[in-house]
């Protein structure tokens, strides 16, 4: 029974999911949560103050994702690159395995609705803390239903569960969210006048979930933890110019998988003759809300959708399968009994054979897609590598102005120069970002912010606005390739800071 | 008597929605400069009494083959122009929104029964496609989905309907706005239905009972689509631009909706209400209409322009799928509604519009009057070019492409303007090449031998080309004309 077809096909997916999953683990952000995790080690204890910048040296950075850095730092010390994606896909593969747990749907519907759910969530994948926040999400997700479905399980888990969420991303407000859909939805059944848990076990989910976003806060940034939520969202400038808080763009190909799982749902919701619960309703409308309104939010959408999914495309389905001729569906019936049948000693070893194998091709891909080589030309085509060896070894002198999205490889591989801005949105928040922004375009008064920051030195790319503004200002181009410019301002130009 | 002189509540919801869209008169046009270019050609049509068929408007296409697909929206324009300028304009659009919908506003309630709730739905239709209310030809595009809508349900419902009013409507929609393709994408989902439920054991007994003559709606209306003066080059032209990725992603309004914005937030909250209404109602839906909320929704999503259409066929099926039988206030409201038979009103306050417009009151909210903003178009600069005519082919502005044709009748050929399913991408490309001063941007303006340009005044093409010797001959706060 160890591999009867229900396991088969679910050890299938999973290893369909972890090859997906299993990618370059390269990302914008990525090096300054490495950066950071190595320092907290080194510290024996978290960074809370900010000490990769120039802008905001010294200021108290709530880093949300301290624990996470941590794990993110010691896959990579264990096994470079290969290490780092081999976390990311196995966090990756968790969560879709608790989402597959938490289907109610015939055995071989499930893996297709998970591998869209996959699809979907494919973009969230990146080497960062909040791949723990979408995997926690969904064992979250897989124990309100087991709890809903069991009265004798018990709630107190979530206390440490979201402590330990409070510790690993700033993400865990999606957590709270589920349970405020689990109780919006009780209360619509309510409304509806439908069968619904007794009062008692909803006040406790309560109870629970409000202790659970308590203990949030049991982290080196104390109450602190409780703002994030508001400060991020609040940011206009994250939701105008950082692609992932932005609205989806449904022409580009890999954002297309949610336009039509969100079709799907819609279809089986309007079809199928079950009625949702009232959480499957809120959840997924909540989410589907988040995930049109910023990207980054397909994951949760894709893990609250894909079990609601499931269920109803089951009867729709059914609905098919009820209108197909008697004969039709007796031949099916005949041939689909191996889908219950106890597997024979030979049949089992088939099916090992065939996870093994597929196994085997998913850790071939992920080596194959971390090898240094590999790893280096992607580096080479997002970052400015050769601008950064230059750096280091001609050393030019002057406080350094950057571009965004390479503030966080800045600050991995040329340590020596602090940023000026990256990743960390919510350090910088929207005063520095405008003013960050405002300069960047060659807005008027471009020269204000560079001579307040004490710029003497800017690392841009070719087509950079401020570039052709700092040409015309006389700056020279001490280095140039196709990824990268290196500008730096001549000693006899006045309007320049003077060097630190 | 008395049942004559009081409107309907249906009445009332016209009325307002008239006046508000008379009430955003100059946003209807100053937006983009598209209604320019309408008039212009509904204005030939009108002066020549034939409908052009060769580029009479640009120096870039002139003389090349012209799929007039809008001709005849263009043409009531002129003529809603002729009869009181943009005043007309504004009316003639007021009148078009405010009939889809109150169609949409009825035929939610006639699958309802809940009176209110149609008012609200109907409602919230308006405010998720007012994003798209622009004085063009596509207006007439959801006035006649609407109807098409109306026409196919009654007849899903077994209702009286004559089949042959919908190739009708479609020979008229077809030569009105290329869109007409999105009646057969309704269209196919009745079919699939029908299909649907004569397969296997049929469908649910009473429903459906012999059919509506789907294929039959559906041959005469493609026949009907053929009878427009560029023929089957008419499904070529509307489809030849979405198969252009380039094009498509260069115009705004077929872009994804950002949901930062606030206009795009009623078609949010519309697709989350469509999540909770279809997961919390006690029944299935019929499987056109399930095929047409989720279609529409993702139509919407894919492009901004599609949001209205997803509203007007969205809506009534949502109602449907919140049909009860109507209990207190709403069923003493629904039978009230039923005793009235005030429709003169409707008839009555858009006469009053269309006198108060034509004596020159302002009606719109800003006080401004109907007319293209200067700091939008280059109103001045039309006026000095009025008294200082220059020779020789002009670079314009792609936003002022279609204003320039209406301030001067066509008699300044342009370079381009918003008719890109015509000017295609090549030149598209030719014209971001110099807007955006890419490599090679002088040898474009060569080739097409232009004399002056007529661009924003804040754009760094002006400083390019007085670098390069051209002289700045006239300049305002909104554009700058320059001369070689």
């Amino acid at each position: 029974m160890l591999v009867n077809f229900k396991r088969f096909l679910f050890l299938l997916t999973l290893v369909f999911v972890l090859a997906m999953a299993a990618r370059t683990p390269v990302d914008s952000d990525l090096f300054w949560h490495l950066r950071a995790g190595e320092r907290t080690l080194a510290d024996g204890r978290p960074l809370t103050v900010d000490v990769f910048s120039h802008t905001r040296t010294g200021a108290r950075w709530v880093n949300h994702s301290w624990l996470g850095q941590v794990t993110l730092y010691l896959a990579w010390r264990a096994g470079g690159w290969l290490g780092l994606s081999l976390w990311m896909a196995a966090l990756a593969a968790a969560g879709m395995g608790f989402i597959y747990c938490s289907m109610e749907a015939a055995d071989w519907l499930r893996p297709f609705v998970l591998l869209m759910a996959a699809a979907v969530a494919a973009p969230v994948w990146t080497p960062r803390p909040q791949l723990l926040s979408l995997t926690l999400f969904a064992v979250l997700y897989w124990y309100l239903l087991a709890w809903r479905n069991n009265p004798a399980r018990p709630l107190w888990p979530l206390a440490p569960f979201f402590a330990v969420w409070g510790n690993l991303h700033g993400g865990y407000p999606l957590g709270l969210l589920l349970i405020g859909a689990h109780l919006a939805g009780a209360l619509a059944d309510f409304l509806l006048g439908r069968d619904m848990l007794p009062w008692p076990r909803w006040r406790a989910l309560f109870l629970w979930g409000a202790l659970g976003g308590a203990f949030a806060a049991l982290n080196p940034n104390g109450w602190r933890m409780w703002l994030i939520p508001f400060q991020t969202v609040g940011m206009g400038v994250l939701q105008e110019f950082i692609s992932e808080w932005a609205s989806p763009d449904f022409h580009q190909l890999a954002q297309q998988p949610f336009i039509w799982m969100l079709l799907a749902v819609l279809l089986a919701l309007a079809f199928s003759r079950r009625r949702a619960a009232g959480f499957e309703a809120v959840s997924v409308a909540l989410f589907a809300w988040m995930g049109l309104t910023a990207r980054r939010n397909f994951g949760p959408f894709a893990l609250a959708a894909a079990p609601v999914l499931a269920r109803h495309l089951e009867d729709v389905l059914r609905q098919v399968w009820e209108r197909l001729p008697e004969r039709t569906r007796r031949a099916l019936r005949a041939q689909s009994g191996f889908l219950n049948a106890a597997p024979t000693r030979g049949e089992a070893a088939f099916r090992l054979g065939v996870v093994a194998l597929l196994l085997g091709a998913a850790l071939l891909k992920g080596y194959a897609v971390t090898r240094p080589p590999f790893v280096e030309s992607v580096l080479r085509a997002r970052f400015p590598v050769d601008a950064v060896a230059w750096m280091r070894e001609n050393r030019p002198a002057g406080t350094l102005f950057n571009e965004y999205n390479w503030g966080g490889y800045l600050l991995w591989a040329l340590p020596e120069y602090p940023v000026a801005v990256d990743g960390r949105t919510d350090l910088y928040g929207d005063a520095v970002l405008r003013r960050y922004l405002d300069a960047y375009a060659a807005a008027p008064g471009w020269q204000a912010v560079l001579k307040a920051w004490r710029v003497r030195l800017a690392l841009l790319a070719p087509e950079a606005p401020l570039g052709a503004a700092l040409r015309a200002a006389g700056w020279q181009a001490v280095y140039r390739d196709d990824v990268a410019v290196v500008w730096a301002c001549p000693q006899d130009i006045r309007d320049c800071a003077p060097a630190r | 008597m008395m049942s004559y002189l009081l409107p309907k509540l249906r009445d009332i919801f016209f009325m307002a929605m008239f006046f508000a869209v008379v009430g955003f008169g100059p946003r209807l046009f100053n937006v983009d400069g598209d209604l320019g270019r309408h008039i212009t050609i509904g204005e030939y049509i009108l002066q020549r009494g034939g409908i052009p068929t060769q580029d009479v408007f640009s120096h870039t296409m002139r003389g090349q083959p012209l799929t007039p697909h809008e001709w005849l929206a263009a043409l009531l324009f002129a003529l809603a122009h002729r009869w009181a300028g943009l005043d007309g304009v504004v009316w003639l659009t007021a009148l078009i929104v405010s009939l889809t919908f109150t169609l949409v506003m009825a035929q939610a309630y006639e699958r309802s029964r809940q009176i209110l709730l149609s008012l609200g739905l109907a409602l919230w239709a308006a405010a998720a496609s007012s994003l798209h209310w622009l004085a063009r030809p596509h207006l007439w595009t959801m006035l006649f989905l609407a109807l098409w809508v109306c026409g196919l349900e009654t007849l899903r419902r077994g209702g009286r309907f004559r089949w042959y009013l919908l190739p009708l409507l479609m020979l008229v929609w077809a030569n009105t706005h290329g869109a007409f393709i999105a009646g057969f994408v309704v269209w196919g989902a009745y079919l699939a239905e029908a299909l649907w439920n004569r397969w296997g054991r049929g469908g649910p007994a009473g429903r459906q009972p012999g059919g509506p003559p789907l294929a039959r709606i559906g041959a005469f209306s493609l026949a009907a689509t053929l009878a427009n003066p560029a023929g089957w080059h008419l499904w070529e032209t509307t489809f030849g631009f979405l198969r252009s990725r380039y094009l498509v992603s260069h115009t705004a309004e077929y872009l994804p909706p950002n949901f930062h914005a606030p206009s795009s937030w009623p078609f949010l909250a519309l697709v989350a209400f469509s999540l909770l209404t279809l997961a919390l109602k006690g029944r299935s839906l019929p499987l056109s209409h399930a095929l047409l909320l989720s279609g529409w929704t993702a139509m919407g999503l894919y492009s901004t322009r599609n949001i209205p259409l997803y509203a007007i066929v969205s809506v009534p099926i949502l109602a449907g799928a919140l049909e009860a039988h109507p209990k207190g206030l709403q069923a003493r409201l629904g039978r009230v509604e039923s005793t009235l038979a005030g429709a003169l009103w409707p008839a009555g306050f858009a006469l009053l519009m269309a006198l108060a417009l034509a004596s020159g009151a302002r009606l719109d909210f800003g006080g401004r009057g109907n007319v293209f903003l200067p700091e939008t178009f280059p109103v001045q600069a039309a006026d000095w070019l009025e008294a200082h005519p220059q020779p020789g082919n002009v670079f314009n502005y792609f936003p002022w492409g279609g204003y320039l044709l209406y301030r001067f009748a066509g008699r300044v050929p342009v370079f381009i303007d918003g008719q890109t399913d015509f000017y295609g991408e090549a030149l598209t490309r030719q014209y971001e090449q110099v807007i955006t001063l890419a490599d090679g941007w002088p040898q474009v303006l060569e080739r097409y031998e232009v004399a002056w340009a007529l661009i924003p005044a804040d754009a760094p093409l002006a400083a390019a080309l007085e670098a390069q010797g051209w002289e700045t001959v006239y300049r305002d706060a909104t554009a700058v004309i320059l001369r070689r």
